[in-house]
């Protein structure tokens, strides 16, 4: 296990420092004057100038990479246009989105999973067509029309919950749920319809095993033919698909809160680039970037964890 | 089957094979729905200029906001515009970005992930590296920041689409490759001393064929509901053309007074996508013998 | 005093391709301490009997007759009696041992579920048996194996692993399918010997389904030969081996390279032809096509079991061993 680890984490540090690059190069391939947008559309020669010396745009490009990247190690993303420093910023704004995320990821697993699970043990019948049919439901909508399509519901027509905004649990738990609990339904909604599809699909497969016949030839309960034998060998399986879905998480996130008008860390990233503020831009991505690459390291973890094949290296071949 | 007539015991293998698939698929009511559907989208968008009562861009002041009529079948806009008729002229752009855009990742991801995976060595680890750097970063991200780079139009948000979505079929292409090099039939080509092009093209990427086709069915509505998003942030279609995203965009601003404005264009892009999934589902049941259905 | 009473069993399988008949009416019974030996090609229905009455097959299959065990009829009882009967005092050990075990689970919690499950053994004492189990079907080490994964046993080993998991609860019946095929020769003469052994301790009453006369010689006290579906021959072992009476027996027997006899230059006499699809069986008998002794009858009509020497059963309408 720990080779496999080691491995993975390797892969993730080049993958980490790839990305760096690719978002430094990105941005400034943007269009427009950086010094421009830096100086708040300030055009006279003389402030540009001042502006280039100050963020270090007048050296060369291998340069400024290196400078930001020392600095990014050490936590300093640099300021933004309004002089802000960058890393607080996103520091701030990080736990919105992370409990946007987390309430997302707990409904859609929470819900693929049992009705995939369902689906599988109930084949043919009318639970699967059900559930078969509510996860491609899920997987067509677009789901910032869902959002829009709630807010009309709940919000305009039906008064019940707020159509946008944001309180912080610290503040007023119950007004916080309130104020999450659409953008999470919408979030969700997608994540559980793969993973729904995922989980019967992997079911299916563990409960045709011959493990499986063997379980029933021991004379053990279908809750324990089902509930533990073949269970556990599917959550395997839908532990990769978890991590790969989480970077559909971060996009839908961006949108949602958009819709919804959180002031979370997607949101930001819209700002960013609609505001061509490069600095804050290039500090948003990285760390999304790197963000999504720490989870799907931890996703391998829990994977090496659950599977035995890997967790202890056999002694046969 | 009685073998009268001895010609029908000798058709060619391929001609069989496609008439099965074809019975297969046929039995499957939703897949058939799925096709239908999809076709009808795809003519709405290329007989738009016909089907559409109104041009896209025509407005009556007089009329804004109202609700459906004899005149207007889905009522008007803010601006007046005729609903349906935006509807349709609509589909245009979502279906070209749609279709346009998996084509463009087909077009990236085939050669590079069939290189990847059957050549292997250093050729590989750069290829897979690359992808995996760009899969670290959402898709709309990607999407979003190309769109920005290019600057908005329907094109520009066609290409950053078809490259936002080649990435995870250059993934899907490299582990077809990675898995039929080590058939049987392949290793006896080589054997035999086939060259590297006629491995690829008479063995390799036909065996492939079946899960493209699947992945490409199901990227399109990807990449349509993308292309919503996209002119939803204002990063595609520019106004006056209307796409269904920017329509989305537009309504935002009269939730409470229209909200059917909404309405229609999200359901449109729900079926779109819908009939779309459901016939790659039919195709991925029919073409690949192995799912557990 | 027999054990298991089977009558008229047949099971049917609806496909896309049609119906197939997999079982057709066979009938035995099982006597206690008895080793009985099915034998027959892949695909003549042999492990489709047995997984039938234990209702291990899938949900496509219909399944006719009567299977009498211990005053119940096994296809009629209820799921949760069926399920008591399981692993307790019927227990099946599968063909292939690589895929039979649960990769997820130590083999020792695997062992010790039907312990805790049909004995009601705590933890610690299921632990404890379970080591017993690993000891007597001479496992090495066994305080060691029993907390390691499947993927980290030989293919012999998990053989091994299956039967001890088989034995635990002292079954009156073993059913071993294939138990020997997919191991090595040396491997193999290694579990013959363990069912010698089980069948003297414990007195467990043992059914050895398997393609491979030879293991039935040598284990076997009854035989029972299966073609297409039906009950060819039945006898007690030596007096298959010596008096053959179907030409499917007389054919496998001929096909068994024995060195020394019919010259060591001698050529292995095989059966022509190929095993019929079970979804469209011939008219009359089911080996007719294959078989040197067919004629108008066999091929019209199906031959019915019959007693041609003292317990020796065949359905053939021209029995007898081969000049």
């Amino acid at each position: 296990m720990g080779g496999f680890l080691l491995r993975k984490a390797g892969a993730a540090l080049i993958v980490v420092f790839c990305s760096s690059v690719v978002v430094f190069v990105g941005v400034r391939a943007l269009p427009g004057d950086p010094a421009v947008a830096l100086s708040g559309e300030n055009r006279d020669p003389a402030v540009l100038a001042a502006v280039r010396e100050k963020y270090g745009l007048d050296q060369p490009l291998p340069v400024q990479y290196v400078k930001w990247v020392g600095r990014a190690v050490r936590g300093d993303l640099g300021v933004d246009s309004r002089d802000l420093p960058v890393a607080h910023t996103i520091v701030t704004r990080i736990p919105i989105t992370l409990e946007l995320a987390l309430l997302s990821v707990a409904l859609g697993m929470l819900i693929g999973i049992t009705s995939g699970v369902i689906a599988a043990v109930r084949r043919g019948k009318a639970e699967d067509h059900a559930a078969t049919t509510f996860a491609l439901v899920g997987l067509s909508l677009p789901h910032f029309w869902l959002g829009l399509m709630m807010i009309i519901l709940f919000a305009v027509d039906l008064h019940w919950l707020p159509s946008s905004g944001y309180v912080s649990f610290g503040q007023h738990p119950i007004q916080n749920l309130e104020h999450m609990v659409m953008p999470a339904i919408v979030l969700g909604t997608g994540l559980s319809a793969v993973l729904m599809r995922q989980m019967r699909s992997s079911m299916l497969a563990s409960l045709g095993a011959d493990y499986v016949r063997t379980a029933r030839a021991k004379g053990l309960t279908e809750a324990s033919v089902i509930g533990k034998h073949a269970l556990r060998n599917s959550l395997i399986t839908v532990t990769t698909v978890v991590g790969l879905q989480l970077g559909a998480l971060i996009s839908g996130a961006v949108i949602t809160e958009q819709i919804f008008v959180i002031p979370g860390f997607g949101r930001l990233t819209l700002e960013a680039i609609n505001q061509r503020d490069y600095t804050l831009l290039q500090g948003v991505v990285l760390v999304a970037a790197t963000g999504y690459v720490v989870v799907n390291l931890l996703v391998d973890v829990i994977y090496s964890l659950l599977n035995p094949r890997i967790r202890v290296t056999g002694a046969a071949p | 089957m009685s073998f009268a007539d001895p010609t029908i015991a000798v058709i060619d293998p391929r001609a069989r094979r496609r008439r099965l698939l074809r019975r297969r698929f046929l039995r499957r009511p939703l897949a058939v729905v799925g096709l239908v559907v999809s076709t009808l989208f795809i003519l709405t968008a290329i007989l738009a200029p016909w089907l559409a009562p109104y041009s896209a861009g025509t407005s009556d002041f007089t009329a804004t906001l109202g609700h459906s009529s004899g005149k207007h079948l889905l009522g008007t806009d803010e601006l007046g515009r005729d609903v349906l008729s935006r509807i349709i002229w609509g589909a245009r752009a979502s279906i070209e970005a749609g279709v346009l855009a998996t084509m463009l990742a087909m077009a990236i991801a085939v050669p590079l992930g069939v290189i990847a995976g059957y050549y292997r060595g250093f050729v590989d680890t750069v290829i897979a590296r690359m992808t995996d750097v760009l899969l670290a970063f959402p898709f709309l991200i990607v999407a979003v920041g190309l769109a920005a780079i290019l600057g908005p139009s329907l094109t520009n948000a066609t290409i950053a689409l078809g490259v936002g979505a080649a990435p995870g079929l250059i993934r899907v292409a490299r582990g077809e490759a990675l898995a039929l090099r080590e058939e049987d039939y392949v290793r006896a080509a080589v054997a035999n001393g086939a060259s590297d092009a006629r491995i690829l093209t008479r063995h390799v990427l036909p065996n492939m064929l079946s899960t493209l086709i699947v992945q490409a069915t199901v990227a399109i509505p990807t990449a349509i509901i993308g292309e919503a998003v996209l002119s939803f942030l204002g990063l595609g279609v520019q106004p006056p053309t209307p796409s269904w995203g920017v329509m989305l965009a537009d309504a935002q601003s009269y939730l409470a007074q229209a909200p059917r404005l909404a309405v229609y264009p999200g359901i449109a892009i729900f079926l779109c996508s819908l009939s779309f999934n459901l016939l790659g589902d039919g195709l991925r049941d029919v073409l690949d013998p192995r799912t557990t259905r | 005093m027999s054990v298991l009473e089977v009558q008229d069993l047949s099971v049917r399988f609806d496909t896309d391709d049609g119906q197939v008949h997999a079982v057709d009416r066979l009938s035995f019974s099982l006597g206690e301490r008895e080793v009985l030996g099915v034998v027959g090609e892949s695909g003549c229905g042999k492990s489709v009997s047995f997984m039938s009455l234990l209702r291990l097959l899938p949900e496509t299959a219909v399944v006719e007759g009567r299977a009498e065990f211990d005053g119940v009829d096994l296809l009629r009882a209820p799921a949760s009696r069926l399920r008591r009967i399981r692993g307790r005092d019927i227990a099946f050990v599968f063909q292939e041992p690589m895929t039979s075990l649960n990769p997820a689970f130590k083999v020792g919690n695997q062992i010790g579920e039907v312990l805790r499950r049909h004995l009601g053994l705590s933890r610690g004492e299921a632990r404890r048996r379970t080591i017993e189990l690993l000891e007597l079907v001479r496992i090495p080490a066994p305080e060691r194996r029993v907390d390691e994964y499947p993927h980290q046993l030989s293919g012999g080993m998990r053989q091994r692993v299956m039967i001890a998991m088989a034995l635990a609860c002292d079954p009156k019946i073993l059913i071993a399918d294939e138990p020997t095929t997919a191991l090595d020769v040396t491997i193999q003469a290694g579990i013959l010997d363990l069912m010698r052994d089980i069948r003297e301790r414990l007195g467990t009453a043992i059914v050895l389904i398997t393609h491979n006369l030879g293991v039935v010689a040598d284990v076997a006290d009854r035989v029972i030969v299966m073609y297409a579906g039906r009950k060819a021959e039945e006898a007690p072992v030596h007096e298959l081996f010596a008096q053959p009476q179907h030409p499917y027996t007389n054919g496998l027997l001929g096909a068994v390279p024995r060195p020394g006899v019919a010259g060591v230059r001698g050529r292995l006499r095989e059966i022509p032809g190929r095993v019929p699809s079970l979804a469209s069986l011939p008219q009359g008998c089911a080996f007719a096509p294959r078989c040197p002794r067919a004629d108008d009858r066999t091929r019209s009509e199906v031959p019915e079991l019959r007693e041609v020497r003292p317990e020796h059963l065949v359905a053939c309408f021209h029995p007898g061993p081969d000049a």
